[in-house]
């Protein structure tokens, strides 16, 4: 029998606020611990919530890029237990009537478009950080508690790992676009619980499913959800019975292991905060957020291909960061050739960006420049090995193109008689080569190229030392 | 509609909100409930057709604040309330052990 994977995401987003959500002590990462708390965040008795406006915008841009339905009038509630990093004992949150319900996420995968449904979006707070010390106690630092959450619950409707990676990844994406989080997971702004069951393909019922947590990468994602599958469909196929119950991945050792926590009560007795008013969007509010929304990724990954023609890969590297996107479009524009702006951008671009650990902002090399050294190299004036050699240059701060390519003597040699001595001398001393030539073997005509190439140090086109040593040595 | 709170469910009540009580408080606790309950069975023979739900006694919306960050609580002061700290952190039992030990 043939199995298929049925999966939801519980997914919750860190939203960029410069405030907590219901506090004004600064929403930062890294500060020292336990500096950026008040009565507020700490649950100190008495201390009042007042909203953040920013958080529920920022709610509101992740909502309409989620195509949901956003709902004017939303009310916060208790979410009630007992946990050292939540000293209040209750949770501030959304349950009935939620920010947005019923949006969705349409992405490609592996050629098949598929769609997510999104069931409910939801602003919450974050609970403080806490660290297990060796002696079993816990050290608590609250710069996190009360840090602004959106809480995106998806549907079962993904139906393989990958996919969930896939649709993860993109919601990130989606999400670093429109500039409500910087979803970094490691830094924990991302972070993803699974529900999982399996079911014979075409079946119709769900089947028992599992809560998968400890997701804390894109990989473990992928990975937890496909030992779990698999897991899954182990025990059905030895006629056993899947227990409802939560597991752990652990990267280490890789495997899921069930948490046995002893089930506690599960009730979290939720009911309307009474420290807060109902909130009704201010006019205006939900047209501006509509306004303010970009091209979204997939949208412009689209159009990157309808409108620049673009390899659908090379489409994908493209809108991976607005920023690159961004920087593409206005490359491509500059130098009036969008392929050759894409194969710089996703090769010798990203390298560098690569091997110097930044972004797109901290490329050394200047936009124009660049344009002025692809613009050359789009007119012929200098072979793609120049162009290389001279790009790395421009890395170095040795100049721009045109002083690189003028002080170091760059440009091609043009001149057919000084090109054909070079030819000549290449024949000359590689007589093996030209018999093995000349007997038919003519693929050994590049070692020829290669050796004028050399001489010329890449100043000589290719294509034209060929041509010059197939018309001798047909002589 | 007749509720009965029986004895298991102050109890369940009781540990949710993390209270241990003897065996004459349940019985204490199961007569104040059954009187709230009482009450609000006379509530709900009120006709409330038409009516919406009150979610808060108070009117008005929610007033929101603009993003603009302040300096919070003095650490030192903070921390030397708390019954115990390990350096900059506040210090409290393991969740964890508490469950083993109940088991």
């Amino acid at each position: 029998m043939k199995y298929e994977a049925v999966i939801g995401l519980e997914i919750h987003i860190q939203l960029r606020t410069r405030t907590k959500l219901f506090c004004s002590c600064p929403n930062e990462y890294g500060a020292e611990p336990n500096t950026n708390v008040c009565p507020v965040c700490l649950g100190l008795p008495g201390a009042l919530p007042v909203l953040n406006m920013e958080a529920v915008r920022l709610g509101l841009l992740a909502a309409l890029a989620l195509n949901a339905k956003v709902y004017k009038r939303s009310q916060f509630y208790r979410k009630n237990y007992f946990y050292p990093d939540l000293p209040k004992g209750y949770q501030i949150t959304q349950y009935v009537g939620s920010l947005a319900t019923d949006g969705s996420l349409t992405f490609e995968h592996h050629g098949v478009v598929r769609t997510v449904r999104i069931e409910r979006m939801n602003i919450e707070e974050e609970a403080a950080k806490s660290y297990h010390a060796e002696d079993g106690t816990v050290l608590l630092d609250f710069n996190r508690s009360g840090i602004p959450l959106l809480e995106t619950v998806t549907r079962p409707d993904l139906r393989s790992p990958s996919e969930a990676r896939h649709f993860l990844e993109l919601l990130r994406r989606t999400m670093r676009y429109i500039g409500v989080s910087s979803c970094d997971m490691e830094k924990g702004e991302l972070r993803a619980d699974a529900n999982i069951s399996v079911r014979p393909v075409g079946s119709e019922e769900f089947g028992t499913k599992v809560e998968l947590k400890n997701l804390n990468s894109f990989k473990a994602v992928e990975e937890g959800l496909t030992y779990e599958y698999n897991r899954q469909i182990e025990v059905l196929k030895n006629g056993g019975k899947i227990i409802q119950e939560t597991r752990l991945w652990d990267e280490h050792l890789r495997e899921t292991r069930s948490m046995r926590v002893k089930e506690e009560a599960h009730d979290y007795r939720y009911f309307p905060e009474p420290d807060l008013m109902v909130l009704e969007l201010p006019d205006g509010m939900l047209e501006e957020a509509e306004a303010a929304l970009p091209e979204l990724p997939e949208a412009r990954r689209k159009r990157f291909i309808s409108e620049y023609g673009l390899r659908p890969d090379i489409a994908e590297v493209m809108v991976q960061e607005r920023d690159i996107a961004d920087y593409f479009e206005d490359l491509a524009a500059r130098i009036g050739d969008s392929s050759l702006a894409a194969n710089w951008i996703s090769t010798d671009v990203m390298r560098v960006m690569n091997e110097m650990k930044t972004d797109i902002h901290g490329f050394p090399i200047p936009i124009d420049d660049l344009a002025e050294l692809l613009k050359m190299l789009k007119k012929g004036l200098i072979t793609h090995n120049i162009a290389r050699t001279v790009f790395d240059k421009m890395v170095a701060g040795e100049g721009t193109a045109k002083e690189i390519i003028e002080r170091e003597q760059l440009l091609p040699l043009s001149d057919e008689s000084e090109l054909l001595g070079f030819v000549e001398e290449a024949i000359s001393a590689n007589p093996e080569i030209v018999e093995k030539y000349r007997k038919g073997k003519v693929s050994v005509i590049g070692v020829l190229v290669g050796y004028v190439m050399k001489k010329t140090r890449g100043k000589a086109n290719a294509k034209r030392v060929k041509e010059l040593l197939e018309e001798k040595l047909k002589a | 509609m007749e509720v009965k709170i029986d004895k298991r469910t102050i109890q369940r009540i009781a540990e949710l909100a993390k209270l241990s009580l003897k065996d004459d408080e349940l019985d204490s606790m199961q007569e104040h409930f059954a009187r709230m309950i009482k009450n609000f069975q006379k509530l709900q023979e009120l006709n409330l057709e038409g009516v919406d739900q009150l979610v808060n006694p108070h009117e008005g919306l929610q007033r929101m604040r603009e993003d603009i960050p302040s300096k919070g609580v003095d650490r030192e002061e903070v921390l030397s309330a708390a019954p115990d700290r390990k350096d900059h952190f506040f210090r409290v039992p393991s969740p964890l052990k508490e469950v083993r030990k109940k088991q």
